[in-house]
């Protein structure tokens, strides 16, 4: 954790904590200053009221606040929702093959819903075991590829090493 | 000499092509400057009246008056500082469609008729449409085609509306329907078409769709131009139409509940111009002299504010290429430029004291409270403070302070603090001295540096003041207070990486779903029809029809074959001989001639019962 000195003035604490202040304060000269304005009046009656603009700022504000929250529950979705659609129908076209393939190799022997769903959960499952296995494979024969080459090339480095070594040797006798 | 200011800018727009590095942005800075030139020497009156299309009569294609060069001026001026802006840019796509696009939404300000109005408000609608294409992202694209699907179905309720009106009043002039007796099949379409430009709900997702997917520069220029034109058309077309305060209400709140939802400062930004053309909606709904002169200007520092700010979050995205809030933050020693510039467009946009917004929004606020409008007043107050909220805080804040992101990027390009500069300005000078904003509004009388007189229809004059004691001091209630909120419930607001659902789910997603449904339902009744009426009812009917001649003939004849003599196997062979001539229609010609008879009599006799039933 930085120190409260190292961190930005913006960012500290006892900056937050005096333009907190500074608002409350502003907020309370801007009550305060409507005193000084004798009978300020309103076209409505209300807004003629001590205090009136304070209150619905605050209170509209915080309803408003509350009101986005709620519906933001219900409305809010990830940024690529309808990225994910255009994607998402591409990949059902090309999943809904496999599944009904499996489907139709399910219905033979037991009941339509919970053969599919066993046979959804086996076919993934042999997916991904081959898929690692092929990923394991791949990556196995990369690391052992790279690893013979590195022996290969210390190897040869080594040899070459020694004939120049030889060499410088033999010249300088 | 009179020069159509539209034509300098489409004209000119074709000649962009053929500059190279900085004479074409000299070139396409000096083409609105002209425009402006063009506007500010317009005399009062109707030009280039033409009389091409048979039996509309004739159309005016430049019709001058106060209300038409107030957009003109702002229009121009705005241009102006959006291509200083875009200085850097040598993008002939983004300059021609700008150019074009600018152009078409002057034709339409100008137009002195309904045809006219049509056709520079298509041609607004395409070029937009090309400006969005040209960030030639994957994004855009659809954007783009959503953008241009609604514009059309927006332009064909218009354009549907004006042929209706022509039918009805035989006249093509462009001037305000009135609200007792002018309300038609037609005069309705065409306000539809206004509102689609306008965004106003359900009709609204467009904006907030397209222009968060524009390039830096043209979303900048998008934002000033379309829902405003709208807003002009409005302003010409339906004051005092009461059903817009209702609409104009509805975008207020709306807009600032989804740009507090929002987390892209682009979409907060779009949201935004909602919130505000809200506010110009209702004051056109009012329709008394005070709230349309409000609405102008209101309309004026609007365009200027909001392009000020879509230019600090230009600025943003050009430097750090993101734009979500959840990835920016603490640029504020980065780019302090795009942030003071960019703070000052927030302070307008919110209306405090000192800035443009203040000296206009009032007029609308103070027109619709000398109305006793109560709940149009306050939901507009309301708005004011959700203003702050959402544009003056929220978009500084989470943008510039908020938690460091680590983004340590230069400064924005000189032309672009250029282009902010200039707005700027203006939302500073027209929040200190708004008199020669008040001068150029249409109903304006005896202007001051700080106050005028609004003379209406009837000749009654009302005295605005901009400056008061009494209206700054509520005015910084009403914001420091919907500050003190934002912060006190500022863990309510902490931006998630979403964004909101609207209106455009119905067409982006609702359509696939209906068609996924509609497809489920119709094929699965079409198969079940198939398989109960054709598979089973038709395939009984015809075994029925193949065998039920053979099993009667068979049922009356085996009491004969009984009475034969024949017995159990006998007689089963015999039933079974039968059934097989049948099927092979191997009968003797005299065992035909027969069954012949008898159905023959037997439909003699069905038609004499039919004949003494009818006696």
């Amino acid at each position: 954790m930085p120190s409260e000195k190292d961190t930005d003035w913006i960012y500290r604490k006892s900056t937050k904590k005096l333009l907190m202040r500074l608002l409350l304060l502003g907020c309370a000269i801007s009550v305060l200053m409507e005193l000084a304005v004798w009978d300020r009046g309103g076209k409505f009656g209300v807004d003629g009221w001590f205090g009136f603009y304070a209150l619905l700022g605050f209170v509209s504000c915080t309803l408003m606040i509350f009101a986005a929250k709620g519906l933001g529950l219900w409305l809010k979705v990830p940024t690529n929702f309808y990225d994910q659609e255009e994607a998402g129908e591409e990949d059902e076209v090309q999943m809904t093959g496999l599944v009904t393939k499996t489907v139709k190799k399910a219905t033979k022997k037991a009941p339509a819903k919970k053969a599919t769903k066993k046979a959804a959960k086996k076919a993934a499952k042999k997916a991904t075991k081959k898929a690692t296995k092929k990923a394991t494979k791949k990556a196995t024969k990369k690391a052992t590829k790279k690893a013979t080459k590195n022996v290969v090339n210390k190897t040869a480095r080594k040899k070459v090493a020694r004939k120049t070594t030889k060499e410088k040797e033999g010249g300088a006798q | 000499m009179t020069i159509h200011p539209a034509f300098v800018l489409i004209l000119g727009a074709l000649l962009v092509p053929l500059f190279k590095g900085r004479a074409k942005s000299m070139y396409v800075i000096s083409l609105p400057v002209l425009a402006l030139l063009a506007v500010c020497a317009l005399p009062p009156g109707n030009f280039c009246n033409l009389n091409w299309l048979a039996g509309f009569g004739e159309m005016t294609l430049l019709r001058s008056d106060k209300l038409a060069k107030a957009f003109g001026f702002i229009f121009t001026i705005n241009a102006t500082a959006a291509f200083i802006y875009a200085f850097y840019l040598r993008d002939n796509t983004q300059h021609v469609s700008a150019l074009l696009y600018i152009g078409g939404a002057l034709g339409a300000v100008f137009a002195g008729d309904l045809i006219t109005l049509y056709i520079f408000w298509e041609i607004m609608a395409i070029a937009s449409t090309m400006l969005i294409l040209a960030r030639r992202s994957k994004r855009s694209y659809g954007a783009a085609f959503r953008y241009v699907l609604i514009h059309i179905l927006g332009g064909l309720f218009l354009l549907a509306g004006i042929v209706i009106t022509f039918n009805t009043s035989g006249s093509i002039a462009f001037s305000a329907f009135d609200p007792e007796t002018g309300k038609h099949a037609g005069t309705w379409l065409i306000l539809f078409g206004f509102l689609v430009n306008a965004a106003a709900p359900p009709f609204s997702a467009w904006l907030s769709d397209a222009y968060p997917e524009g390039t830096i520069t043209g979303s900048v220029i998008l934002s000033a131009y379309t829902t405003k034109t709208a807003v002009y058309a409005l302003i010409r077309g339906f004051p005092g139409w009461e059903i817009l305060m209702v609409v104009g209400c509805v975008m207020a709140l709306y807009g600032i509940i989804y740009a507090l939802l929002e987390n892209d400062m682009r979409r907060i930004l779009a949201y935004s111009i909602i919130n505000q053309v809200g506010f110009m909606v209702c004051a056109v709904g009012v329709g008394t002299a005070m709230c349309l002169d409000g609405a102008v200007a209101h309309a004026f520092c609007h365009i200027i504010y909001k392009s000020l700010l879509w230019m600090s979050a230009g600025a943003v995205l050009y430097r750090v290429g993101m734009s979500k809030c959840t990835e920016l933050g603490g640029l504020y020693k980065s780019m302090p430029w795009s942030l003071w510039l960019g703070t000052i467009g927030a302070l307008a946009i919110s209306a405090v004291p000192l800035t443009s917004g203040f000296t206009s929004k009032t007029m609308i606020l103070y027109g619709a409270a000398d109305e006793k409008l109560f709940i149009p007043w306050l939901i507009l107050e309301i708005a004011s403070a959700g203003v702050f909220l959402h544009a003056g805080i929220k978009f500084p804040y989470f943008v510039f302070f908020a938690k460091d992101r680590g983004h340590r990027v230069k400064e924005a390009p000189k032309s672009m603090i250029g282009g902010m500069l200039i707005l700027a300005f203006f939302c500073i000078f027209i929040g200190l001295f708004p008199g020669p904003l008040y001068s150029i509004l249409p109903h304006a009388q005896n202007v001051s540096a700080f106050a005028l007189d609004v003379v209406g229809a009837d000749g009654h004059a009302h005295h605005f003041t901009a400056w008061k004691f009494a209206k700054v001091v509520t005015q910084l209630q009403l914001l420091l207070l919907s500050a003190l909120t934002f912060f006190v419930w500022i863990k309510w607001l902490k931006r998630t990486d979403t964004i909101v659902l609207d209106t455009d789910w119905i067409y982006r997603r609702g359509g696939g779903l209906f068609y996924r449904n509609m497809d489920r339902l119709l094929n699965g009744a079409n198969r079940i029809v198939h398989t109960t009426f054709v598979g089973g009812f038709i395939g009984w009917l015809r075994r029925i029809v193949r065998t039920a001649p053979s099993r009667i003939a068979v049922s009356a004849l085996t009491p004969i074959w009984r009475a034969q003599g024949l017995r159990d196997k006998a007689l089963e062979i015999r039933q079974k001989a039968f059934y097989e001539d049948a099927r092979l229609g191997a009968f003797p010609v005299g065992v035909t001639a027969i069954f012949a008879v008898v159905l023959l009599s037997l439909l003699c006799l069905l038609i004499v019962y039919i004949g003494i039933a009818g006696a």
